[in-house]
């Protein structure tokens, strides 16, 4: 790896369109850094991608037909509970905004 | 900035800042109307984030309940890598838009970002969201900070990483899923 001693205000030049400024350096040694680049190029905290990274996994491992299940039959078990009467989820005033089912149930993926 | 999602509290209307036309109007709020798709075939920018040759994916109705078709599967078709490079099944990911779990949800894609997958308007946008399905149920979250954006004409697609961070947007790469989807029943 490339190392470089940089005072705040100096830049490093990367390439032939992408400039990167120390724009200031705090007492506790947080390091703010200003970066020109072309639009094009993607600027992401490396520990952000991680964590989105290490979610995707996780998440994507494993049918989903079995894990809908699981979902779909406390649903099932609900609906019965309260004599199939709703189609709602569960019961909002109890569950809070974010249980919330949208007024209109439809579905995600357009019939052909 | 293009702003999908809920509409302001006080009725204000958001838009796209790039097209501000009439048109605009009601195009926003979207993400719990139905997500009318006129492809089933999505396909990816890019390679999704974890799974190196992830681009190509089918989006598949889950259950034949109408109710219960606000989820979809979203199943990669192609020959997939772990980043150390050992060939795994191909993901699938069960997904949801945005909306169903925080009927406030709101989130800005940035100028470039939009333009990338071709949305002109709010309205070219579909959500969805990213399950994480643990054991127990209760365990389980949602992705609320980048999820999938997707060309609804197209299936142009890539996953939103905000500039900013969880704290800063407000959403969770591991929101808890609602109560009344994960509590056992009594």
């Amino acid at each position: 790896m490339l190392t470089l001693t940089r005072e705040p205000g100096q830049k490093i030049v990367v390439g032939d369109d992408i400039v990167i400024t120390v724009v200031s350096v705090s007492e506790n040694g947080r390091v703010r850094l200003g970066i020109e680049a072309p639009r094009q190029i993607r600027i992401d905290r490396e520990e952000v991608l991680e964590r989105i990274q290490n979610e995707n996994i996780e998440a994507g491992a494993g049918g989903t037909a079995s894990r809908w299940a699981a979902y779909a039959a406390r649903r099932a078990n609900r609906q019965a509970a309260a004599g199939a009467t709703s189609p709602s989820v569960g019961d909002p005033g109890q569950s809070g905004d974010a249980a919330r089912r949208p007024k209109r149930e439809e579905s995600l993926v357009a019939p052909r | 900035m293009m702003q999908l999602g809920a509409t302001h509290p006080h009725g204000h209307v958001r838009t796209c800042t790039r097209r501000t036309t009439a048109a605009d109007d009601g195009a926003v709020g979207t993400l719990i109307r139905p997500i009318t798709l006129s492809t089933r075939e999505i396909t990816f920018r890019r390679e999704m984030l974890g799974w190196v040759g992830a681009v190509h994916f089918v989006l598949e109705p889950l259950g034949d309940d109408q109710t219960e078709a606000l989820f979809a599967g979203l199943r990669c078709t192609d020959t997939v890598r772990l980043r150390g490079g050992a060939v795994v099944p191909s993901p699938q990911f069960l997904v949801a838009p945005p909306g169903f779990f925080a009927p406030n949800y709101q989130i800005s894609l940035d100028e470039h970002f939009a333009e990338s997958l071709d949305l002109v308007v709010p309205d070219d946008a579909a959500l969805l969201a990213i399950v994480t399905h643990r054991n127990p149920i209760g365990r389980s979250t949602v992705n609320l900070f980048s999820p999938i954006v997707v060309n609804r004409h197209s299936g142009l697609a890539d996953q939103y990483v905000p500039a900013s961070s969880e704290a800063e947007t407000g959403w969770s790469v591991r929101t808890p899923l609602p109560l009344a989807l994960v509590a056992d029943d009594t």
